[in-house]
């Protein structure tokens, strides 16, 4: 074989697609050829990086927003399209069908069960309760269940480290208390590849419970349950028997968004030992594709040792280790973002911040933070010569601004009450193509606003993110080089920050740079300094300077802005009312929720 | 088991909406990829990504070809991408009241873009394959059935779309070095 057939058969090769004689000529032929080994070698890199992308992008809420907002427009179109015809097909054909009903499966869906005061304690009447079989579980030593379609699994109750063998020649180990999971998957080649199974904020493992191998083996409708607002599960208990021996089943039924009832899971439980003994469940999509059947079957038993390492499922121990996850940062890394949110956290919790640029018409910002809430509403200072009554004279001063806002109409507010945020924008008399609208999200964890609205945030702006992904710059340029650098970034991008040890770590220059004809240039260059010191010792900058560089691709010109910050600290009934109203946000706008 | 596009399709078509949600599941990689790729962001490509599979739901009685589902998600796609920049220009411009000075987008630090811009240029027949592979989730056996093309041009048309990728990855780092 030579170099260019082989060239021709590395793909198939990859995919695993080769067989026979033409396998072994290729892997022959890569044996003696360097250049085809390193032909391999990129390809495989490549494919990694189409691997690694996809899963980032698997990761996604996108199906249960899609499926909420069809069921929103649904409504919406089937109450508007009452009297006309104007209205859709799949109108009609849904009122053929009996999810005519779906208006109520809509109403429904939004409630939220909570399956445990349905489990619980009650061990009335026959036999056992949910509850009881859970907590026999957990009291065991080990768990292993053995499926009808090739998956096996191993869990160890005290430790968590699991253990599972599939279907498909995929072995996995997993070790919870160190968040830590070895692959082994022939197809995708001869090395472990290891990497962390859960990402948890800020990279703070909880500690293991046994509880994490329930979920893992049995399924977490608890959780799932609690989590819901759009989801819906019961569950049932019933006698049973196989073989003369009395049994409980339980049996979990989905309530999906069309009303249906669909049986999940069943799980038959011994009375007396109150220990699960066979479990039945529906396999989900991927799986159903994947695997060409419907559900699966597996039965347990608690043996009192179990698997060591991957290397006890049969997988060779001479195989390189290939980690997928940062690498741990440098200790003084970790310690810099610790600084950074020790000051944060001392900041005080009630504020008000005002910002303009003080040597041009430009936006102004005023912001109102009290402890989680948080406010900003935009306003614009325009020309002189074109809207007067929109002009702010300048230099001035933070209360002078704060009294012109009072007669200006803002542009757009946005704003976080700790459990929703509002984006409202405003019909502007300058801007007649502005609408009255207002998004309303529900908040997941974070407060949901742009870092670009949070002006004392702003001025650590590293320090949201994983001090995994950065590490110190060893070569920074004279004029900075009192400052602590640290890099974060890929291949053709990255960000520079230039942290001020003696005002608080606050970022006191931050670089975006791009890589074009080889080479880094800058994007654009943040600078904060004018350093003031809240009574309380907290450092804030008062000077914000912006720098945008010209970008060829994009055809843009050098740019730039030069902010004045304004801080003062607020008590408690400082704030001007209504400000954390969201109900005030909605008035006479169009109101949008995804 | 699994079921073809078209089963799905028909079923929503027939009043089953939930139906739609194996639609979502089957293509929200893929779209992703495809949307992330013509916005630079993940914020607009999700975001463009729900819009695009609502807009098809609601559009689904006007799919000619229940088969051809996923090129005309593609399609739609693109039109929801087109208007959501042509938005975000327009909104650029009202808030730019001085040079150039938008709100600065949040860090995007792990992405792979270089990546996702390389796929997006590939030609379509290329772009469609690496799409299903990589964001589909699809083997070669399951990308020669779902686009009735034999397995040998699967694997022949991956292999040149890496090869068009690799070229458009190293040109993407050295664009312009001879001028």
């Amino acid at each position: 074989m030579n170099c260019a057939e082989c060239g021709e058969l590395l793909v198939v090769h990859l995919e695993g697609l080769l067989e026979g004689p033409e396998k072994q000529a290729v892997l022959e032929h890569l044996g003696q050829c360097q250049t085809c080994r390193a032909e391999l070698e990129e390809l495989q890199t490549l494919q990694q990086r189409l691997v690694n992308n996809g899963k980032a992008l698997a990761q996604s809420d996108l199906e249960n927003d899609v499926m909420n907002r069809i069921i929103r427009e649904q409504n919406a179109r089937l109450k508007a399209t009452d009297q006309v015809s104007a209205g859709l097909r799949i109108r009609r054909l849904i009122m053929r069908s009996s999810i005519t009903k779906l208006s109520i499966a809509a109403a429904v869906v939004i409630a939220l069960l909570i399956i445990m005061e349905h489990l619980g304690g009650s061990t009335k009447g026959t036999g056992i309760a949910w509850g009881d079989v859970r907590t026999a579980f957990l009291a065991q030593r080990w768990v292993h269940v053995k499926y009808d379609d090739g998956d096996e699994q191993w869990s160890n109750l005290q430790t968590g480290d699991s253990y599972f063998k599939q279907w498909n020649g995929r072995y996995v180990a997993v070790d919870h208390a160190r968040n830590i999971r070895r692959v082994y998957h022939p197809t995708f080649g001869q090395h472990i590849s290891e990497d962390r199974p859960v990402i948890y904020k800020d990279d703070v493992i909880p500690p293991w419970e046994p509880k994490t191998a329930w979920e893992s083996v049995i399924g977490s409708w608890e959780t799932m349950a609690e989590h819901g607002g759009t989801r819906d599960w019961e569950v049932e208990r019933h006698p049973d028997q196989t073989g003369g021996t009395q049994l409980i089943r339980f049996d979990c039924y989905y309530n999906d968004v069309a009303g249906r009832r669909l049986l999940i899971k069943q799980i038959w439980a011994d009375p007396k030992t109150r220990l699960p003994l066979t479990i039945w469940e529906r396999l989900q999509l991927a799986e159903r594709k994947d695997q060409k059947r419907e559900s699966k079957t597996g039965a347990f038993d608690f043996p009192q040792t179990g698997p060591a390492s991957i290397y006890d499922l049969a997988v060779p121990r001479d195989l390189p280790i290939v980690k997928n996850y940062d690498k741990v940062p440098a200790p003084p890394v970790e310690k810099l973002f610790d600084t950074a949110k020790t000051a944060l956290a001392r900041f005080p919790a009630r504020y008000r911040v005002v910002v303009w640029d003080n040597t041009r018409e430009s936006e102004v910002d005023v912001t109102w933070r009290d402890g989680g809430k948080i406010r900003m509403d935009r306003y614009f200072n325009l020309p002189p010569d074109m809207h007067p009554q929109h002009h702010l004279a300048l230099p001035a001063q933070a209360q002078d601004i704060l009294n012109w806002t009072q007669t200006q109409p803002p542009i757009s507010t946005y704003m976080s009450d700790g459990e929703r945020t509002y984006t409202r924008h405003y019909v502007h008399p300058v801007y007649p193509d502005s609408r009255n609208e207002t998004r309303v999200l529900r908040l997941q964890g974070r407060d949901g606003l742009p870092l670009s609205s949070k002006p004392i945030e702003e001025q650590w702006p590293y320090a949201k993110n994983d001090p995994a992904g950065f590490e110190m710059i060893r070569d920074a340029p004279e004029e900075l080089s009192r400052y602590i650098g640290l890099r974060t970034g890929g291949a053709d991008r990255h960000q520079d920050f230039y942290l001020d040890p003696e005002h608080d770590s606050i970022c006191v220059r931050w670089i975006w740079w791009k890589q074009r004809s080889g080479r880094w240039e800058k994007e654009r260059e943040y600078e904060y300094s004018g350093f003031t010191r809240l009574p309380e010792g907290q450092w804030y900058a008062t000077k914000r300077i912006l720098v945008t560089y010209p970008d060829p691709e994009r055809g843009t010109v050098r740019g730039g802005a030069n902010w004045n910050i304004d801080v003062q600290v607020l008590e408690e009934g400082d704030f001007p009312p209504d400000t954390f109203d969201g109900e005030k946000l909605l008035e006479g706008a169009k109101i949008e929720t995804y | 088991m699994t079921e073809t596009d078209r089963y799905y399709v028909e079923r929503c078509l027939d009043g089953h909406p939930d139906d739609f949600r194996h639609l979502v599941q089957r293509y929200q990689p893929v779209l992703l990829a495809h949307l992330a790729g013509r916005l630079g962001n993940r914020d607009q490509a999700e975001e463009a990504a729900q819009e695009t599979l609502v807009r098809a739901y609601f559009k689904m009685d006007k799919l000619r070809k229940p088969e051809s589902f996923f090129a005309w998600l593609l399609g739609i796609a693109d039109l929801v991408a087109k208007e959501q920049q042509r938005k975000e220009i327009i909104r650029r411009k009202r808030e730019s009241v001085r040079v150039l000075c938008e709100e600065a987008p949040e860090p995007e630090l792990s992405q792979d873009y270089a990546l996702e811009t390389a796929v997006t240029t590939l030609p379509e027949a290329y772009r469609t394959v690496v799409l299903l592979r990589y964001y589909g989730g699809l083997s070669c056996n399951g990308i020669a059935e779902q686009l009735g093309m034999p397995l040998g041009t699967v694997t022949k048309t991956l292999s040149r779309a890496y090869t068009l990728l690799r070229e458009a990855l190293q040109q993407g780092q050295t664009a312009n070095e001879v001028q």
